[in-house]
């Protein structure tokens, strides 16, 4: 199994970003880039290359569906677990996010001492 | 220690760190649901404030509790899902939003930055309250800085110390001082220059005049911290002669208040912009009910009243104030468009220590007040 080592998180909120960054940066060693929108998501995702995407449900303009079902497309990305991070996680939801092609989901707000095993977590479960 | 304990010790201490700025954007968070609740209150809640209220309550619903604050997370995700169920009756809301607030600021309150004891918060308190001497704030990380500055100003204003910026900003908003010293190089996430451009974003203590204090001339850095709304820059080491008439006079200024009473918003604005750069406080009032309002419940040294303005008029008003036992004593200039000599004369034997026709230049305006003040303090 492939080492995780490049993690892209996508939010909109920069509080998130900050803070998913430092601690799997810190706890994880994981090499953490960041960005805003789903639309320079998009832009630059080729680019950045990363193993795992963390990526927001509620965004302004372009949200985490739209922006999962155009990653999707991606043909470099085939191999790329997407998982969703939200603050909506009711059962229903959490299908839906699923049946939507995210392969997991992170409940927000989540705890920084534990994002990077349960990150890790998702990752073997991937690769299983 | 293990490898694990090291990097969680690690975590912890960088949490701390963006804990900091967390609480700092809080407070400008309470400030946008504060004026979304004020549109509620108003029934004037649109669509656009609507989906920003939705938006504040999601993203407080998803990070306070990551960074501490379980509460605002549960406070957010009452709003939020209030919102989802509640599409029309936006009354409903005010509660929830309340409750957001609530939590937030006991965030900010609870929250180990705020050094000032409780005793000395009550004192404090009771001195804002009496208004007897503008209230100083100095934030610098040397001691002895704020011990000598706290000296110097004993005689003009009551001193509060805070040792870093994010102290600094917890006391400006808990204490709305009347002004500020601010060091720039200072330990912790925030120097004095980002304070400062952080204190423009907030418009409820945006106003309050900050001088800066540091040991820098750089002139970069001197431009941006008046580019960033400083109203004066003094550089260490200083004089303290010099700074004692500098900082003396505008906090002897900071004890009068003006009222500016014209239906022109042009002239109230340009008024206000005139006497708040040199540090005077002022208040306006855009007819003549609203400026007897005013004088009624504020204390007033100065008033600048126009003659022909809706409601009471300018000449009615100062008679009113002559006649009224404790507003007496009120300096009152006309800037007035009614410029016969008969209209001058009648202004002046009414009672008015001052009258200035328009167009007018504001600079002389402001200087006659300014003189005025001074003669009514000595």
């Amino acid at each position: 199994m492939k080492k995780l080592e490049h993690i892209l998180c996508i939010d909109d909120e920069e509080d998130i970003l900050e803070v998913a960054k430092m601690c799997l940066e810190i706890a994880g060693g994981f090499t953490v880039s960041t960005l805003n929108s789903g639309a320079e998501a998009l832009k630059q995702v080729e680019k950045i290359k990363p193993d795992l995407i963390l990526l927001d449900v509620m965004m302004p303009i372009m949200d985490g569906p739209s922006t999962l079902k155009n990653l999707k497309k991606i043909h470099a990305l085939i191999a790329t677990p997407i998982v969703f991070m939200t603050a909506r996680v009711q059962p229903t939801e959490i299908q839906q996010y699923l049946d939507l092609g995210a392969n997991a989901v992170v409940p927000k707000p989540f705890d920084p001492m534990t994002l990077s095993p349960l990150i890790n977590e998702i990752w073997e479960k991937f690769h299983v | 220690m293990s490898n694990s304990e090291n990097s969680n010790q690690n975590v912890a201490n960088s949490m701390q760190q963006l804990k900091q700025r967390y609480l700092i954007q809080l407070s400008q968070r309470i400030e946008h649901l504060e004026k979304i609740l004020v549109s509620i209150n108003d029934n004037q809640l649109n669509e656009a404030m609507s989906v920003e209220l939705k938006s504040q309550a999601h993203k407080l619903n998803g990070t306070g509790a990551t960074y501490g604050f379980p509460a605002i997370s549960s406070a957010g995700k009452d709003l939020e899902e209030c919102m989802d169920v509640n599409k029309k009756n936006t009354r409903e809301l005010i509660p929830k939003i309340n409750g957001l607030i609530a939590q937030c600021e006991i965030a900010i309150n609870s929250s180990n930055i705020i050094t000032i004891e409780d005793s000395e918060k009550t004192e404090l308190q009771n001195l804002v309250l009496s208004q007897e001497f503008p209230l100083l704030l100095i934030i610098d990380d040397d001691e002895d800085v704020r011990i000598m500055l706290a000296e110097l100003f004993k005689d003009h204003a009551k001193t509060i110390h805070a040792t870093n910026a994010q102290q600094g900003l917890l006391s400006i908003r808990q204490y709305k001082p009347d002004l500020i010293l601010l060091d720039n190089n200072m330990p912790g996430e925030l120097s004095g220059l980002m304070l400062l451009e952080n204190i423009q974003k907030i418009e409820e203590i945006k106003k309050i005049p900050i001088i800066m204090i540091t040991a820098s001339d750089d002139a970069q850095e001197v431009m941006r911290g008046l580019m960033a709304g400083a109203v004066d820059y003094i550089t260490k080491p200083f004089d303290p002669a010099i700074l004692t008439s500098k900082i003396s006079q505008r906090l002897q200024r900071l004890k009068n208040t003006i009222l500016v009473a014209d239906d022109d918003p042009n002239i109230r604005d340009l008024l206000t912009h005139k006497f708040e750069n040199i540090g005077l406080k002022i208040i306006t009032a855009n007819d003549g009910n609203e400026a007897w309002n005013i004088l009624q419940t504020q204390s007033i040294q100065v008033a600048i009243l126009d003659r022909m303005m809706p409601g009471i008029d300018g000449l009615t008003l100062l008679r009113m104030i002559r006649n009224t036992k404790n507003l007496s004593k009120i300096a009152v200039i006309f800037l007035t468009a009614k410029h016969a000599d008969t209209d001058v004369l009648e202004g002046l034997n009414t009672g008015a220590v001052d009258y200035i026709t328009k167009p007018f230049n504001p600079n002389e305006l402001l200087a006659r007040c300014t003189r005025l003040l001074e003669n009514k303090n000595t």
